[in-house]
């Protein structure tokens, strides 16, 4: 029963917390960090199964996983901006991984997954002004750095 | 109509999804290097060393929800922290962050661009300018003594002035002809070099000693060319002229850049359109020019720069790679080498000079930092950032044991002052290295880290982490001690430490927890399996102090961690670890900025001096356990 559970948990849980992940570390720590952490889940499964928040725990699980990568010296990898109809443009990567990294997280969640303020503060374990405040201040930053030059 | 950030923002989720589920599943096979190099790379990696390996890992230092902070106490007696441990005689090697010292202030005007030779037990220094003034003085340094003396002056200094051992005799070559200078009776002969004919060749582009002849890099002209093609010349001097050894059919262009090698002369050219570096080589004892080929960077790359430097085996560059999203990237070509060998040298930098410090090792001079780098894995060695330690348009020279490096600007103005490196890095540069994992190695049946870890003539690959770590006879014992150490802790976990394709390290960890709380202590025995700065394999969220060139300890009550870390002169590292509770009440985040309500972080019980001496008394047991 319990790995039927975690299975559904997993397949749910896993591609949420990878974009989380990958939004704050990149793409190689953040997947990386995904499996560290989906990992931890199934050994201690009858634990992180009974959490109300077990998606919340597990990116505090990732983010220690995470500091063998910042201890190694690991750079965080992203791709580039697909072009699309500009395309001399500003790519906003660069600006995108200049912002604080909860700011980040939150603008990609909110804007580029679609998930709820609710969803994010969960997630982070900070409060709803402080989502909204993050994907205001975010917005407002990547508009003046891909816009106003 | 131009997108809104919400779109892109859209747009750009989908990217990170494919590229995340790219990445997400690995193969035997490499894949191409596209536009995202950095995570082409990663995936080559990733798929030279793993074949399905299974997605579990052991943590031993992942949170514990629980709630009551630790009680338990340490039963070891404290000891008092000390620069060199007598329990444990093999701990006496330097981190490699120093081998730099200042040299004697020189009796020579600040300068750039002044031509340096090692004699055999002087630096001779001749030469230089300031702006357009040239300096036609020189002077000899002596490392042995730390002592200048100035030696005769001479009219053959100038911008593209080149200066050669022979052996016996210091030459200066410039425009056509040059001069040899007598160490022994510190005079000039004007005569003692024929000239070459202005009308049949173009000037020296470079020079070196070869066999026992003078051999020189020069433009031999071509009718109705703008210049002429590369070719060698030869002379000894005392001879009345020059020989022409070898013409090429390449066409001299002035965005060339020649260097002399050990075997002859390198030349590249970036090609117009950015996309390649073209090099071709001369090899004196073939006689013979050879085209070494484009070297084309990875897709949606440009060659912004490709530095020519003579090495123990020939050549290598120093090239930077640029694309729009990520701006340069720094990598490397070797002679030999049929491919880009990309860095992970962190930041790039502007390197503007550098000079080959042994069979696999560049010094990379830029304006703000020096770099030291392994050739072969493009990996970074160490840096140094200090202000000022940048330095351009210096007087370089490697001696075989010590790099001099004198004057040039440093930042804004010209400096007269000088240094010496000498690599004090036996940890690094010879143990580590030789045990070092070759990422370009086949996956083995049997990548088990630890075994490689215990067996200097394995050389197994890395595998990417999502394994279990298996308990090994070692990781046993290490168990097995911590549990006789610290009775109070009863339960725990041990198994060989994983590697990654970032990971770098290799080796075992145990941890020994107390049941029903959150104090844990971890000690892991690793290598590093990239030559890299110890220092900087060190967590960035703890503060460390070194207090001994082989010793740093971290006392950090942010994190609530207490970490020792002692480093052995075979290059183990041994990492032991006290887990206290941190802001979210979870032992060891790096979580502790919140803003509202949380617990204070707690520290371990175990004091630093505690910890002190369970490395101690794990280094000793590591000691006796080898042959």
């Amino acid at each position: 029963v319990a790995v039927t559970e975690f299975e559904q948990f997993a397949g749910d849980a896993r591609p949420q917390l990878q974009r989380a992940l990958v939004a704050r570390y990149g793409v190689e720590i953040g997947i990386e960090a995904t499996s560290d952490a989906m990992a931890y889940a199934w050994e201690n499964w009858t634990r992180v199964g009974a959490m109300d928040n077990a998606l919340g725990y597990l990116w505090r699980v990732a983010q220690t996983s995470v500091r063998r990568h910042h201890r190694w010296n690991t750079r965080p990898t992203y791709p580039a901006e697909r072009a699309t109809d500009a395309s001399d443009r500003i790519e906003l990567p660069p600006a995108l991984w200049k912002l604080r990294p909860d700011v980040r997280v939150a603008l990609l969640l909110v804007h580029g997954y679609e998930w709820t303020y609710d969803e994010v503060a969960a997630l982070l374990d900070v409060p709803l002004s402080t989502v909204r405040n993050h994907v205001h201040r975010g917005l407002k930053k990547l508009r003046d750095e891909l816009e106003d030059r | 109509m131009s997108t809104s950030i919400e779109d892109r923002l859209r747009a750009y989720a989908r990217q990170l999804d494919e590229a995340s589920s790219e990445q997400d599943v690995p193969t035997r096979e490499p894949r191409r290097r596209g536009p995202y190099w950095r995570v082409g790379l990663a995936l080559g990696i990733a798929a030279a060393a793993i074949v399905g390996i299974v997605v579990v890992a052991h943590r031993d230092d992942t949170p514990r929800m629980t709630d009551a902070p630790s009680t338990t106490t340490a039963t070891t007696t404290p000891t008092t922290p000390t620069t060199t441990s007598t329990s444990s005689p093999a701990v006496v090697a330097p981190l490699p962050v120093d081998g730099w010292r200042d040299v004697a202030p020189s009796p020579l005007t600040a300068r750039e661009d002044a031509g340096v030779v090692w004699t055999g037990s002087e630096f001779l220094v001749w030469g230089g300018r300031d702006g357009n003034l040239m300096y036609q003085q020189g002077a000899a340094y002596d490392p042995a003594t730390d002592a200048w003396r100035t030696i005769a002056d001479n009219q053959w200094a100038g911008i593209g002035s080149m200066s050669v051992w022979t052996g016996t005799q210091f030459v200066v070559i410039w425009k056509l002809s040059g001069a040899v200078y007598d160490l022994a009776t510190d005079t000039w002969s004007q005569d003692a070099l024929a000239s070459l004919d202005p009308d049949e060749y173009g000037g020296f582009l470079a020079a070196a000693w070869i066999d026992g002849r003078l051999l020189a890099l020069t433009i031999r002209r071509q009718p109705g060319a703008a210049f002429g093609h590369l070719a060698v010349v030869a002379t000894v001097p005392g001879d009345d002229s020059w020989s022409t050894l070898a013409e090429s059919d390449v066409e001299y262009t002035p965005d060339m850049m020649p260097v002399a090698t050990p075997t002859g002369f390198a030349v590249s050219r970036i090609v117009a359109d950015g996309a390649s570096a073209q090099v071709w080589k001369y090899n004196a004892e073939q006689n013979l020019w050879i085209d070494r080929g484009q070297y084309t960077a990875p897709e949606g790359l440009l060659v912004e720069s490709f530095l020519l430097v003579s090495t123990a085996n020939g050549w290598a560059a120093v090239a930077s790679l640029r694309n729009q999203a990520e701006g340069s990237q720094p990598a490397i070509v070797t002679d030999g080498g049929g491919s880009w060998i990309m860095s992970s040298f962190g930041e790039p930098i502007n390197v503007t000079q550098a000079v080959s410090v042994g069979d696999d090792r560049l010094m990379l001079f830029g304006p703000d930092q020096v770099d030291l780098v392994s050739i072969s894995r493009g990996a970074i060695v160490d840096r140094w950032t200090a202000d000022g330690f940048g330095r351009t348009s210096q007087a370089l020279s490697w001696n075989g044991s010590t790099l001099f490096a004198w004057s040039g600007r440093a930042g804004g103005p010209v400096t007269g002052a000088g240094r010496l490196w000498t690599p004090n890095d036996p940890v690094l540069t010879q143990k580590i290295d030789a045990r070092c994992i070759d990422r370009t190695l086949q996956p083995t049946t049997s990548p088990t880290t630890a075994a490689a870890w215990d067996d200097p003539t394995s050389l197994a690959t890395v595998s990417r982490s999502y394994r279990p770590a298996s308990p090994t006879d070692q990781s046993t014992a290490l168990f097995e001690l911590l549990l006789q150490r610290l009775p109070e802790y009863t339960t725990g976990s041990h198994g060989d430490e994983t590697l990654s394709a970032a990971g770098c390290v290799a080796g075992r960890r145990a941890t020994v927890a107390a049941a029903g709380t959150n104090s844990s202590v971890t000690v892991s025995i690793v290598r590093l399996t990239e030559p890299i700065s110890i220092e900087r394999s060190i967590a960035h969220d703890d503060a460390f102090t070194r207090l001994a060139p082989d010793l740093f300890v971290s006392d950090s009550p942010a994190t609530g961690n207490r970490i020792v870390v002692k480093v052995l002169d075979d290059g183990t590292i041994i990492d032991v670890r006290a887990f206290g509770q941190d802001a979210l009440g979870f032992a060891g985040w790096p979580t502790t900025t919140l803003t509202f309500d949380h617990p204070t972080p707690q520290p371990p019980e175990q004091t630093i001096d505690d910890l002190l001496e369970l490395a101690n008394v794990v280094t000793d047991q590591l000691i006796a356990s080898r042959p």
